[in-house]
């Protein structure tokens, strides 16, 4: 993928958790490779997480793809955006 | 017709939560959690809808109701007094803020939430007792609320439908208020219910029938049966001379069978009723929008049926038709 999408997604993907951060455990900033889950988001802001995701990209991610591991950190949340992205 | 996709994936999404879930046993933590899906799985609709909240005199004390109101109509308008489901232990303003938002704007109806006490801190009769002082006092007062108190529906989600269906045969028994209408969404109507879509659908499916018989237990009090027709009123001697009753079913809904029984009830007592199966559906996927888009759907469909219910089926007290063209829209 290009580096101008792959800088922009990863913006767009970092502020959308930072988001729901926020809302639990206060103003913690995670990079790209840290546990999503370890910072904070409970499962079921996982499932607020897929959702924002697909609104922000405008992608339907296909339930096999919905995995934990996918949605662990910001940069896998990213490559699977991208991946998608190009599937359709 | 198979469960809807966006619906399976939910399900499998929140399955995947679930030992999260079966922690949370406390009232907090139930209460808690069905915010928290709202806040994530909802979405906020309904631009051109204001609300106003305002306190209804009860019995035992206020009782909290919020109005919501099309901000392109004015003057007299219907009204459907809403019950919000959560199982009687959670559930209010935050977690069925969209569901009103969008029937209000489709409607183009003055929705009034009632935010009536919860259990285990107030079992049963309190949440009914509170529904009925909510009904009554929007009919006493209609004319302040620019409410048409000949065209005050009563409705509910879930356990709020059956409220509404109790606060309906109570006000018939009293011969008051007049309520217009009914309309239930995916309503529970028979707690102590077995067999059909409760075995079929009684796990998996949203809402398990151990959730719900936990939900029941902290609802009803020692030595209440629970086919007291005041929480089970598909157990009701009679069904005559209750009002008309919009009816919307899920298919993959545990409590699916009890909607549409109570459709067939009312038929077989003289009473116009329909009742709405909505395909690859599930319990509560009506307030999970942003999850399930078809809820956008349902809702402007049920909006539509309320609006042509509530202006065309009932005489004019002298009162000004609500012009058409009225209200948000969608």
């Amino acid at each position: 993928m290009a580096d101008g999408f792959h800088g922009a997604a990863q913006a767009k993907i970092a502020e959308i958790v930072h988001g729901l951060l926020d809302k639990r455990a206060g103003a913690v900033v995670v990079g790209p490779d840290q546990n999503l889950s370890d910072a904070g988001l409970t499962s079921l802001d996982m499932v607020g997480l897929m959702l924002a995701i697909e609104d922000a990209f405008e992608i339907e991610i296909p339930q096999r793809r919905m995995t934990p591991a996918n949605f662990r950190t910001i940069a896998a949340i990213e490559k699977l955006v991208g991946s998608v992205a190009l599937a359709a | 017709m198979p469960l809807d996709r966006r619906a399976q994936r939910l399900l499998d999404m929140l399955a995947a939560t679930r030992g999260q879930a079966q922690a949370a046993q406390t009232p907090q933590d139930r209460r808690a959690a069905l915010e928290a899906l709202a806040q994530v799985a909802d979405d906020a609709p309904g631009a051109g809808v204001s609300f106003e909240d305002v306190a209804a005199d009860g019995p035992d004390g206020p009782v909290a109701l919020r109005i919501y109101s099309p901000e392109s109509a004015s003057g007299v308008l219907p009204a459907l007094v809403f019950f919000h489901g959560g199982g009687w232990v959670a559930g209010g303003y935050a977690t069925h803020d969209g569901l009103c938002r969008r029937l209000c704007a489709a409607a183009g109806l003055r929705v009034i939430a009632a935010d009536y006490r919860l259990a285990p801190e107030h079992r049963f009769p309190a949440a009914l007792s509170d529904c009925l002082a909510a009904t009554q006092w929007v009919a006493a007062n209609a004319a302040r609320l620019g409410v048409d108190p000949t065209r005050i529906a009563v409705g509910g989600d879930s356990v709020g439908g059956g409220l509404a269906v109790a606060v309906a045969q109570a006000a018939r028994d009293a011969g008051g208020p007049a309520i217009a209408l009914q309309l239930l969404i995916c309503p529970i109507l028979d707690v102590g219910r077995g067999g059909g879509s409760r075995a079929a659908l009684g796990d998996g499916y949203f809402i398990s029938q151990a959730a719900f018989a936990r939900d029941l237990a902290d609802y009803l009090p020692v030595g209440l049966a629970a086919d007291d027709p005041r929480v089970s009123p598909l157990r009701a001697a009679n069904f005559a001379d209750l009002p008309p009753a919009i009816i919307h079913t899920a298919e993959f809904d545990p409590f699916r069978d009890e909607g549409e029984a109570y459709a067939e009830a009312l038929r077989g007592a003289g009473v116009a009723a329909t009742a709405t199966r909505h395909a690859g559906m599930i319990h509560y996927f009506y307030a999970m929008a942003r999850a399930i888009p078809y809820a956008d759907t349902a809702a402007a469909q049920i909006g539509a049926q309320l609006r042509a219910a509530l202006q065309s089926s009932l005489p004019l007290v002298g009162r000004d038709r609500p012009r058409s063209g009225q209200g948000g829209g969608v």
